[in-house]
């Protein structure tokens, strides 16, 4: 299965750095009640970040695998960063699905980096308005 | 993005800064920890364009944080306490592509409320790992705050000496008691901290700006209460206002100023003139700085109705704090009395003025010339202080002094004082000066009054 920006993430070392293998239920903020791959872009894509595009983490989307974490995070931002988000989603992420281990500080952040899959979109659960 | 309506850097201000961990984390960095000689600050994302990442820059003090870890503060309210700690915020545009920035010095009254959090801002960030965030729940839980400024705490007992009430105080007499106290101390850290720092800062108004900042920090807390006679446990909150000052001289200060008020004031002999006397040479006090910082508390001491008890901390014996002494007591409560006794006396010296009198036109002069209703053509400047501000019912806990000018023009005088930076100007007739002093008195503080409302 092909990793999504698998060209740039193939010219990194060691990238995605390693995987938990375990089903879990993780959560997304996203901007429309059905999600679209807008959300899913990883934050290496965004112009101002270009220079990170050889960093492996900016290639992955932040993920919360406690639903209340990843509210916590839409509750911390100003009206400006919260306007790119409208609902919290769920996903049910197996080996299948793509690869996903605990990032950063916050044990219940996860990076995920989903495999190619025309389906995507599908697999994400609206679970309520922010 | 829009326009900064801040002060333009020359240099990104904390480029030393050291990351402790970022406590919103989305995609990228929201809100992160950042510590900078010593002190906290949070890094906050607050809008972005395709090259710029903008971010609010705060300071906030360590109990601050803890509540903003442990979901007791929103961070809303951690960045509106910033700004009432510390007098400036800071906005920086990073472009990390070109690792370039442009940062503003700012107040968080121009900041445009989009770009501040919401109201709700309040999340728990328990699930950080990180071992100093851990040992902040621990140091600032509730017990532990209190068992803190115990340790600390000095103790009064005030019993009434007559036993009607089964020693115990109503509660109007209590509150004028404790008032005393607080008089007495808020005086003493007032007095001490011109003392020590008036020679440093020379800046008149930074100093009084410094001053007006620290003196909510001297607050003492009542940490204990027995009842019966009524005994108190009294502490300046080290814990919580630890890290608030500005250098560590400032922050030694705000440390060391309870201790000293005990040692100076609390635990003084009010019976031995002699170290009466030590204690006023070493700290150079002036008659009314005396009077300001000793009469409250012999007013205490010397009231029949009650005995006044002190005791440097929990595990010590209470000891009475009284006086007979006259000497001692006139020393320290009466205005004026070192001036005439210290002072050797002076030789009278004259200089010959001349004096300009407004004289209506058709009418006699009379004899009689009150020389505050005169205009001096050579002594045309004069200074105004805290007694002619309070002679109009304005008291302020700081020093002021305002060089004012004097002069004529067509039949007007005009007064002319600047203070904080603004010019005030009076003008009107010549023949009340003390009218015209009133006026300016009052416009001054009107200012003053609009400045430390903001």
């Amino acid at each position: 299965m092909t990793l999504c920006y698998n060209n740039e993430i193939s010219s990194i070392e060691s990238c995605p750095l390693s995987n938990d293998n375990s089903n879990i239920t993780l959560y997304r903020l996203i901007k429309n009640h059905i999600t679209c791959e807008e959300d899913l872009e990883p934050k290496a894509i965004n112009p101002r970040n270009r220079h990170l595009k050889h960093i492996c983490e900016a290639w992955g989307i932040s993920t919360y695998k406690d639903a209340n974490m990843a509210i916590a995070n839409y509750k911390g931002m100003n009206s400006v960063l919260r306007s790119r988000f409208s609902h919290l989603a769920s996903v049910s992420v197996d080996i299948s699905f793509g690869i996903k281990y605990q990032s950063g500080e916050n044990s219940h952040h996860y990076s995920l980096f989903p495999f190619v899959d025309e389906n995507i979109i599908s697999k994400f659960t609206t679970v309520s308005k922010l | 993005m829009e326009k900064i309506n801040g002060s333009l850097l020359s240099d990104y201000p904390f480029s030393n800064a050291e990351k402790v961990a970022d406590l919103l984390y989305y995609d990228e960095p929201i809100l992160s920890h950042y510590t900078f000689k010593g002190k906290n600050f949070l890094h906050y994302l607050i809008d972005f364009d395709d090259d710029l990442s903008r971010y609010l820059i705060f300071q906030i003090q360590e109990y601050e944080l803890y509540k903003l870890l442990y979901g007791i503060k929103s961070l809303r309210t951690i960045l509106e306490q910033s700004s009432k700690d510390f007098m400036f915020q800071y906005i920086a545009d990073f472009n990390f592509f070109n690792n370039t920035n442009i940062s503003y010095q700012i107040t968080l009254d121009v900041i445009q409320e989009k770009y501040l959090p919401n109201d709700d801002s309040i999340f728990q960030l328990a699930d950080i790992k990180n071992e100093y965030y851990n040992s902040l729940k621990f140091i600032y839980q509730e017990t532990y705050y209190i068992e803190q400024l115990r340790k600390k705490a000095y103790y009064l007992k005030f019993e009434p000496n007559n036993n009607h009430y089964d020693s115990s105080l109503g509660i109007l007499e209590l509150s004028n008691l404790l008032n005393l106290v607080s008089e007495s101390f808020r005086n003493f850290t007032r007095i001490d901290f011109y003392k020590s720092f008036k020679d440093k800062i020379t800046n008149k108004t930074k100093l009084n700006q410094l001053y007006n900042r620290l003196k909510e920090y001297t607050d003492s807390r009542a940490v204990e209460f027995n009842y019966g006679s009524f005994e108190v446990g009294i502490s300046i909150d080290k814990v919580l206002k630890k890290g608030v000052a500005d250098s560590k001289e400032i922050q030694y200060w705000l440390e060391d100023v309870e201790e000293k008020f005990k040692e100076n004031v609390l635990e003084v002999n009010y019976e031995d003139e002699e170290q009466i006397n030590s204690i006023i040479q070493e700290n150079n006090y002036t008659q009314s700085e005396l009077v300001e910082i000793y009469k409250p508390i012999l007013k205490i001491a010397q009231d029949s109705e009650h005995t006044f008890e002190y005791k440097g901390s929990k595990e010590k014996d209470f000891k009475k704090i009284k006086t007979n002494n006259k000497i001692v007591i006139e020393k320290l409560t009466k205005k004026d009395m070192l001036d005439n006794v210290d002072e050797p006396e002076k030789l009278q010296e004259f200089e010959y003025i001349n004096v300009i009198i407004p004289k209506e036109i058709g009418k006699t002069m009379t004899s009689k010339i009150k020389l505050e209703n005169t205009l001096f053509n050579i002594t045309n400047n004069f200074v105004l202080n805290n007694d002619n501000f309070s002679q109009y019912g304005f008291k302020y806990d700081y020093i002021i002094e305002i060089q004012v000018n004097l002069s004529s023009k067509e039949k007007q005088s005009i007064l002319n004082a600047t203070y904080d930076n603004i010019e005030f100007n009076v003008v009107g007739n010549m023949d009340n000066l003390k009218e015209l002093s009133k006026s300016l008195v009052l416009k001054i503080a009107e200012y003053i009054a609009n400045r430390d409302e903001a």
